[in-house]
């Protein structure tokens, strides 16, 4: 594995910071090419044991971080906070190196045009392994400017000064703030030749601690800004005309009265984007309705059936992910073979945060706050879409209500700013549930066949996994992307063998193009892929009739990173007392996976009340290297786990009549608190690098409330949601 | 059409209709603290009180509110400005991720405090069985609800 490389890179802007891409795949189409493809597919292995980050933007040390008057620092940055935390912890990791005192920490989420640019937007577990080396080599850096600085305007040799939390010191006892320093400064910044010494991580007073979070406060009283929040003067409404019937085109389109209706606006047919613009949603509304507008639905129509049917693993077609030894040959030799194969539904996202956009066409500029993880490339897309040069477009950044993955397309962005050009006003688009649940994308549907094989001493002695899936990743990307790859990398999240096998391991991917909408749902394949693998695993220890913990130790490798799986295996059976029998009619479940260079490890404890499966409790253990916050990392645990129990026990999407079957949560219920679990995290320390944390808590759920309720069953549960036959 | 929010009069257009409150505020009033999550009464997100009782934004039109007192969540604070006990119990345990369906949660756990000082888990749960959350902090809400609890008896005491 290439290790992140940092650029020391001076040009005319100055001296450029940010950790250089490792590796470009995992990327999303904005930014990766077919070598950056290549290149990826064979550093895709360490996206479980090392994070894949695509980089951090470059920009100056000054243009990373600021000084007011008055002391505060604050940081600059472009990801988008949607309730990861990820703002406290990018400030922590840059007031770390200039020891600021966090009361005078800030930290902005820059639009578009800054001077820090980030193209690959927010997503990937990946804003802190991306960041961690660069804001503290630029704080770092910073630093000895603001001494260098400091030293020609107190006339003294800039070795006799000495750095303070607040400032500069002299050997005589001048002090400057380096508020002071920057408010004093003109001309260039003399920039060091080297890269500064960064601190050793035992010097650490930020990093590590539970700072609280910075948004927070805003989010109790109401004042936080979100898309779908933002209201300008002189705002108009527009709504889009949106098929319920999937794959379903606009035939025809008569207007009738809608132009001349109260309060309308601009009324936009061009193709398939049939759109008014009014004073109010309701007109706009009222407007929309009164035009009369013909559908050409597909034929036939999607069923839920075709989808599954799709989604079935053909082992011919599969491409090869990873291969080391013959595991086929020993799977056909051996004189037992395991065999189980899983599925998992299609699912949304259900962000309680409808997406929102409100943009401002303006003769030479223009203005859009959009619900988006990906502010830079919105701004191409409304650019493009409006044939302006995209430094004409400033896409503000706003809290999102939820992301998980949603929030990665442009579409939305374009429409706002196609409606407001024809009202020559700022327009807000805000979907509602229904336009959520019919017009998004989906979860995709996988199917996973598992083999096995046993030795007589209880280690596994060949794997092999076929997997069927919806595209995820390929969805975004031209189609001629697809066609090359033939397989789908987010789709095979989790799903490669971290367990050692002494004859052989395979694992197959197969790209299944279905006729709805599928792509980005948080941990993308990990959720499906943890829930098969675990499932499995658990099943062969069993037949092997050895504990499931013991049994992962035992085939865990000797690597690093299978030390670190151990450990966290540990921790979470210490911190549960798995040899402690769990309450009567209770049983406990285990699982582990690793995502993002993060290791998680889940007990489940479990009933079963009537057909009802009921998780009492989930232990968790954590090694995600070094830790920013780790409050943080609990919380995002929490909520990995919730999301899972969600998907484990209630969430389900099909197709009815050639449509979503849900509109609104009645017909796609959430969990809620009475069937949601209390949660025990710890954190096992870690030397690593940072690894990812908004992802990884999600992959071992499934399996470990699915290991206890086989314990409570003796029925493995090959589907999720887990459904049990009532007795 | 006049209604009384957060204790202030306010003056709304009287178009003859029922729109919801949650549009009205939203829309008309730009008090965007009140959230829209699902128009359709289930996930708890636009939650006020009327009257003192939690009662769901998007499904209450606002024809049938004057004369009543509607609390937001920008009225929720102490009259000194200081954080409502269920405010401040929510910033000590960290418990909002994106923060969306926040108002919501803190409303009706706000209304739980008023009729039932002293409520047990399976109230609490009760209570706030009531409010989706997706980013899954619900282990958090339990454990602040309870705290704000006590941090209520704790001032009046």
């Amino acid at each position: 594995m290439k290790q992140s490389s940092l650029r020391w890179k001076l040009n005319r802007r100055g001296l450029l910071i940010g950790v250089g891409t490792t590796v470009a795949v995992v990327a999303v189409g904005w930014v990766a090419g077919k070598d950056a493809l290549r290149r990826g597919i064979s550093n895709l292995a360490e996206g479980t044991e090392k994070a894949v980050s695509r980089g951090a933007p470059k920009a100056t040390p000054t243009q990373w971080l600021s000084f007011s008057a008055d002391n505060l620092l604050t940081v600059h940055v472009q990801k988008i906070e949607m309730g990861q935390g990820i703002l406290t912890a990018l400030a922590q990791i840059a007031a770390e190196e200039l020891s600021i005192p966090w009361q005078n920490v800030r930290v902005e989420m820059d639009p578009t045009g800054s001077a820090v640019q980030d193209p690959n937007g927010t997503g990937n577990s990946e804003s802190v392994v991306s960041h961690y080396l660069t804001l503290r080599t630029a704080a770092a850096t910073l630093r000895e400017m603001l001494i260098a600085a400091a030293a020609t305007q107190l006339g003294v040799g800039a070795s006799t000064l000495t750095a303070t939390p607040t400032g500069v010191l002299s050997a005589t006892g001048q002090a400057l703030t380096y508020g002071a320093i920057v408010a004093a400064h003109s001309g260039e910044w003399q920039t060091p030749k080297t890269p500064p010494v960064l601190k050793n991580p035992s010097e650490f007073t930020l990093i590590g601690t539970s700072q609280q979070r910075l948004d927070i406060p805003s989010k109790v009283n109401g004042s936080a800004q979100y898309g779908h929040d933002i209201r300008l003067p002189n705002m108009a409404w527009g709504v889009v005309a949106r098929p319920r019937i999937i794959g379903a085109t606009i035939a025809t389109v008569e207007q009738n009265n809608a132009s001349s209706m109260p309060g309308v606006l601009a009324v936009v047919v061009d193709g398939q984007f049939v759109a008014v613009a009014a004073e109010t949603k309701a007109q706009a509304q009222t407007a929309l309705l009164a035009m009369t507008i013909t559908w050409t639905n597909p034929t036939p129509l999607v069923t839920q059936e075709a989808i599954e049917a799709a989604t079935t693993v053909d082992p011919t077609t599969g491409i090869q992910i990873q291969r080391d030894g013959d595991a086929q040959t020993a799977l056909d030799q051996a004189k037992t073979v395991y065999q189980r194969e899983f599925r998992t539904p299609m699912a949304v996202h259900a962000h309680l945060e409808p997406q929102a956009s409100v943009v401002d066409v303006k003769e030479n500029s223009v203005d859009a706050w959009v619900s988006t993880q990906v502010p830079a490339g919105m701004a191409s897309a409304i650019a493009k879409a409006l044939n302006r040069d995209v430094a004409a477009v400033t896409v503000h950044p706003v809290f999102l209500g939820g992301g998980f993955g949603r929030r990665l397309d442009q579409g939305l962005g374009v429409e706002a700013a196609r409606l407001s050009a024809a009202a020559k006003r700022p327009v807000a688009i805000a979907w509602s549930r229904a336009d959520e649940f019919h017009n998004g994308f989906v979860r995709p549907p996988t199917h996973h066949v598992m083999r096995g094989s046993l030795t007589n001493d209880g280690h596994i002695e060949a794997l092999s996994h076929h997997q069927a899936s919806g595209d995820v990743l390929l969805t975004i990307f031209p189609a001629s992307v697809g066609t090359f790859l033939g397989w789908d990398i987010g789709a095979v999240r989790g799903a490669k063998w971290y367990y050692s096998a002494s004859a052989g391991r395979l694992m197959t991917a197969q790209r299944v193009q279905l006729p709805i909408a599928t792509s980005f749902w948080r941990g993308l394949g990990l959720l499906a892929d943890g829930f098969a693998i675990e499932s499995f695993i658990d099943e062969l220890a069993e037949k092997a009739a050895i504990d499931p913990l013991e049994f992962r130790l035992r085939n865990l490798p000797d690597t690093e990173f299978g030390q670190r799986m151990k450990n966290t295996l540990k921790a979470v059976a210490a911190l549960a007392h798995w040899d402690t029998p769990p309450a009567p009619g209770h049983a406990y479940g285990l699982a582990c996976s690793a995502d993002a260079g993060t290791c998680v490890a889940q007990i489940a404890e479990v009933s079963v009340d009537a057909g009802q499966v009921v998780v009492h409790h989930v232990y968790a253990a954590v090694d995600c290297g070094q830790v920013i916050n780790p409050d943080g990392v609990i919380a995002q645990t929490e909520g990995g786990i919730m999301m899972g129990v969600g998907s484990t026990l209630i969430e389900a999407l099909t197709v009815v009549d050639g449509a979503v079957s849900a509109s609104n949560f009645d017909a796609y219920p959430l969990l809620r608190t009475s069937r949601a679990p209390d949660i025990s995290v710890v954190i096992v320390p870690s030397t690593a690098e940072p690894g990812g944390m908004g992802e990884p808590p999600i992959g071992p759920i499934a399996g470990a409330i699915a290991n206890a309720v086989y314990r409570l069953t003796n029925v493995r549960p090959e589907r999720l949601p887990i459904v049990v036959q009532n007795a | 059409m006049q209604l009384t929010i957060n204790g202030v009069p306010v003056t709304i257009a009287d178009n003859g209709d029922s729109r919801p409150l949650v549009l009205v505020l939203r829309d008309e009033l730009n008090m965007t603290g009140t959230k829209f999550g699902c128009g359709a009464g289930i996930c708890g997100s636009c939650t006020v009180h009327v009257d003192g009782v939690a009662t769901r934004a998007c499904q209450t039109p606002v024809n049938q509110l004057v004369g009543k007192q509607i609390t937001t969540i920008e009225g929720l604070a102490n009259a000194d400005g200081t954080p409502h006990p269920l405010q401040q119990a929510f910033i000590d345990h960290q418990v909002p991720q994106c923060g969306w369906c926040m108002s919501g949660q803190i409303m009706t756990a706000a209304a739980l405090l008023e009729s039932n000082a002293n409520p047990s888990r399976a109230d609490i749960v009760e209570a706030m069985d009531k409010n989706y959350c997706r980013c899954g902090t619900y282990h958090r809400i339990r454990i602040a609800v309870a705290h704000a609890a006590s941090l209520k008896n704790g001032a009046t005491k």
